[in-house]
């Protein structure tokens, strides 16, 4: 990883009064995979446009390999980018066969060369021998393979993908993105990979980008992310996630299922929100507890249980799938992380003591 | 005409709702806009002058215009559209009904030969029904022999006009009945089944209410077919709008009065419009999703099936068979007589010729506006496109009237000559070629595009190589449609054509006017011939 592929300085972006992108920051290293996640309607396809060159940003830098291409005074069309692009629908040309899709691009390139060019790319993702095919021919998972070696083809300084699994079925799409990450860490491309799933993102990402309301909330490792969210809205998107009112006291912090010794810098007596997965709670049948089974949920491997604690408060609970309880069952809620929880006080993490 | 209109809907649509819209270079923005907004303000001129002479009128004219006649002749019209639209669904719905939903023998031939009759343009009807029963018809010599009727009622006025406007118009409201009948999701139906409904209070109760929407649409299509109608009516000699300015221009030479009315006439044909694209609007969001290819269970007509042969067999005899067969008496008549048919070569070259260059002019003044509209976001750009659509609330007679005007005040050198002829034609049918473009386009993701210019293509060479021969069909399916309402239109050949230069439609016209009725027939079967062509496309593709 040496110089920075991508850099966006202070990057907005609005539409009439819909405040899309909001002076935003972002860099990526070369041969980095970034995943950009985040609810719908959050802005980041917006912002692979503003990259691609789609859209003019309102201000800001945009920087591709030490290359300004936008910076609110000129702004470079697409085509003198170098941004190889993959399309939620693939986009692929329907008049065109697969080859002429992927040399569409190397227009300057001398025919031979073209020609070689195209079957590396096609032996590249699997394709060998589908030079002559029309895109209607091929199946989902293969036109997305086309669409990748097609904007791979123009050796790009950067490759935007937008949802591109969201068309597959749910089989294909994880084998497609196992293959599509491993293809573009083989040959050391730099990517973007846009999503709303949170599970594809960490999959995918050397790095994780969360976007909401046009503003990066946590740019890291994806276990960073996931383990300490900077805020709720992070932990609340990256999935089931309960939040746990507790207070804060000499020996830790002080909730409705007991005592969890963990200590944060904040005042005794200040009120925090723990965030509470699944896997961090558990659950034993006894008559005098004051929590109650509402629900299980039979997921193949795991027993996931509903639990309602007197205030009201739902927490879940993932139990082997041998051990069944069924709802209405009195029980005692332990919660026994193993870990540090994130600690949120007024919507912002708290550092663990 | 269908196509073109169904385009409509987008008028009323705000920008937002369209899909593929996106912010582009400053620069290639505007050369577009300014390309479509040239276009869209030539169309503009002739409206905007006709409004100014009649505004010019002097207090004498004004009193002619607002007289009791035309009170009369605005009552005759509505009279007129509001009969024909109602016989047209009278005659319409058991026909859609019959061949979408039973197992009515032979539904496709009496799909293609009941939705035939739209293909005659009206003046060839009208001729054709008074070639018939008119007073040296065919049926009425036949009557004459064979019972000693000597004279059969006259069928000048307003039964005539009636008669051959609805045979002619109500396939309008049929299609629109079959694209509803057909579409609709079947599981309404049989949830009401379910509810314990029978089939009969399901009809009234399911079925009926949702075809409304399809109803008022094609009602409204055959009412506009009726108010911008001159042949039928002309040759009918029934005085609704069209019929009088002709007169009023072609006796009086009084052309502010003329004017006068050609005004009164958009207006009434602009409100009609404004319902029109409501309905359609409304329509569009009744339609809930669909069950894909699922169909409707067939319903069984037992020996009910006999009397809706009868029906279907009656229509198509009296809205085609009969016509034809008049027409092709009347060419037998006049080949043995010895009609030559050598200006008729040349009448047939000169329609070609205009309708050819018309059609090429429609596409090239088409693709500024209809790109403008469809790619890019903004109140502004959508403009362009929707001023063409002005040609909707004009008449041909009026837009022949406003170039006449305009031709013989400003610009005498290009007065009746082909020059204008074709623009006017561009204003009439320039809906239709970006009805169709527009449709296309909108069918090319943008996506495509997108890909194409980050795959370092200028605009220009992906619009080449990418939109438009992705564009094709549309770009064909457009220009063949301007084609061959060129090839039919009439009033606008009949004022504005130069001198001495006639066409067929011109030569049906004046053969007509002068009861040579053997003279017509050849010209008239050419028109019925090229006009069946975009009928058997459409025809084609619904039954793919």
């Amino acid at each position: 990883m040496t110089g920075k592929a991508l850099e966006l300085q202070g990057v907005s972006k609005s539409f009439g009064s819909v405040q899309a992108i909001h002076d935003l920051d972002l860099e990526v290293a070369e041969g980095e995979i970034l995943a950009l996640v985040g609810p719908s309607g959050c802005g980041k396809t917006t912002l692979l446009r503003l990259i691609a060159g789609f859209e003019t940003p309102d201000g800001g830098t945009i920087t591709l390999r030490s290359k300004v291409v936008a910076n609110g005074i000129i702004t470079l069309p697409p085509e003198q980018r170098g941004v190889g692009m993959v399309f939620q629908d693939y986009a692929l040309f329907p008049h065109l066969t697969v080859a002429e899709n992927i040399g569409f691009g190397l227009d300057g390139t001398p025919a031979k060369e073209r020609h070689a060019i195209v079957a590396e790319k096609l032996a590249l993702v699997g394709l060998q021998g589908y030079e002559n095919r029309m895109p209607h021919e091929l199946s989902g998972g293969e036109r997305q393979r086309v669409a990748l070696a097609r904007a791979m083809a123009a050796r790009p300084v950067i490759i935007l993908l937008d949802e591109p699994f969201s068309n597959l079925d749910a089989d294909r799409r994880i084998t497609m993105r196992e293959e599509v990450r491993s293809i573009l860490k083989g040959v050391g491309a730099t990517a973007i990979l846009v999503t709303h799933d949170q599970e594809e993102a960490l999959y995918f990402g050397d790095t994780l980008a969360v976007l909401r309301d046009g503003k990066l909330q946590q740019v890291d490792t994806p276990e960073e992310i996931f383990h300490n969210p900077t805020n709720e809205s992070v932990a609340e998107f990256m999935g089931q996630t309960e939040f746990l009112e507790g207070e804060v006291t000499s020996d830790g912090i002080q909730t409705e299922v007991g005592l969890v010794e963990q200590r944060v810098e904040l005042p005794h007596g200040a009120r925090v929100q723990l965030a509470v997965r699944a896997d961090d709670v558990d659950i034993n049948p006894n008559i005098n507890a004051a929590g109650v089974i509402r629900e299980r949920q039979f997921k193949g491997a795991q027993n996931l249980y509903r639990v309602m604690l007197p205030s009201g408060q739902i927490l879940h609970s993932l139990q082997p799938h041998t051990r069944i309880l069924p709802p209405g069952t009195a029980v005692e809620v332990l919660l026994e992380p193993g870990h540090p929880l994130a600690c949120f006080h007024d919507g912002e993490a708290i550092a663990t003591k | 005409m269908t196509e073109a209109l169904s385009t409509l809907r987008r008028l009323l649509l705000p920008a937002s709702r369209q899909p593929g819209l996106v912010a582009g270079s400053k620069r290639r923005l505007s050369s577009l806009w300014l390309a479509s907004l040239a276009v869209a303000v030539l169309l503009l001129l002739p409206v905007i002058y006709l409004l100014i002479r009649v505004l010019q009128a002097d207090a004498g004219t004004w009193s002619l215009i607002l007289s009791s006649s035309t009170l009369a002749t605005l009552g005759r019209t509505v009279l007129l559209a509001s009969a024909v639209t109602l016989a047209s669904i009278l005659v319409a719905l058991p026909i859609a009904w019959l061949t979408t939903r039973t197992d009515l023998p032979l539904k496709r031939l009496w799909t293609l030969l009941t939705a035939l009759p739209m293909v005659i343009p009206s003046y060839v009807g009208a001729y054709l029904i008074v070639a018939s029963l008119g007073p040296r018809g065919v049926l009425a010599r036949l009557a004459e022999h064979a019972f000693g009727i000597e004279s059969l009622p006259s069928i000048y006025g307003f039964p005539g006009s009636l008669y051959v406007l609805t045979l002619l118009s109500y396939p309008y409201v049929l299609l629109t009945l079959r694209a509803a009948l057909q579409g609709m999701d079947p599981s309404l139906e049989e949830t009401s089944r379910g509810l314990g409904q029978g089939p009969w209070s399901t009809f009234w109760k399911v079925t009926l209410p949702q075809l409304r929407p399809a109803l008022a649409s094609g009602s409204l299509l055959i009412a506009l077919y009726v108010l911008r109608d001159f042949g039928a009516v002309s040759i009918m000699r029934f005085n609704t709008f069209t019929r009088v300015i002709y007169v009023q221009y072609k006796s009086a030479f009084d052309r502010a009065s003329a004017a006068g009315l050609a005004l009164i006439l958009v207006l009434l044909t602009l409100s009609i419009l404004y319902i029109e694209v409501r309905t359609r609007t409304r329509a569009s969001f009744e339609r809930g999703a669909t069950d894909g290819g699922r169909k409707p269970k067939v319903v069984s007509l037992g020996r009910w099936r006999w009397l809706a042969l009868f029906f279907c067999a009656g229509i198509v005899t009296i809205a085609l068979l009969i016509p034809l067969s008049v027409l092709f008496y009347w060419l037998v008549r006049g080949i043995n007589a010895g009609e030559t048919l050598l200006p008729l070569w040349q009448a047939a070259g000169n329609s070609v010729l205009v309708s050819a260059i018309t059609a090429l002019v429609a596409l090239l003044a088409a693709i500024p506006a209809v790109v403008l509209s469809v790619r890019r976001a903004g109140k502004w750009n959508q403009l362009p496109e929707r001023m063409t659509y002005t040609a909707f609330a004009l008449p041909g007679i009026v837009v022949a009237l406003a170039f006449v005007f305009f031709g013989a005040n400003y610009a005498p050198a290009l007065y009746q000559t082909l020059f204008m002829l074709i623009l006017a034609y561009l204003i009439l049918f320039l809906p239709q070629a970006v009805g169709s473009l527009q449709t296309s386009l909108l069918q090319v993701p943008q996506s495509l595009e997108e890909a194409a210019r980050g795959m370092g293509r200028k605009p220009w060479n992906v619009f080449w190589h990418i939109t438009f021969p992705l564009l094709r069909p549309g770009v064909l399916a457009g220009m063949a449609l301007v084609f061959l309402t060129t090839m039919k239109e009439l009033p606008a050949t009949l004022i504005l054509s130069p001198y001495n230069f006639s066409t067929l439609a011109t030569r049906v016209w004046s053969a007509v006017s002068e009861a040579f009725f053997a003279q017509a027939a050849a010209p008239a079967l050419l028109l019925v011939l090229t006009s069946s062509l975009p009928m058997a496309l459409i025809l084609f593709k619904e039954q793919k």
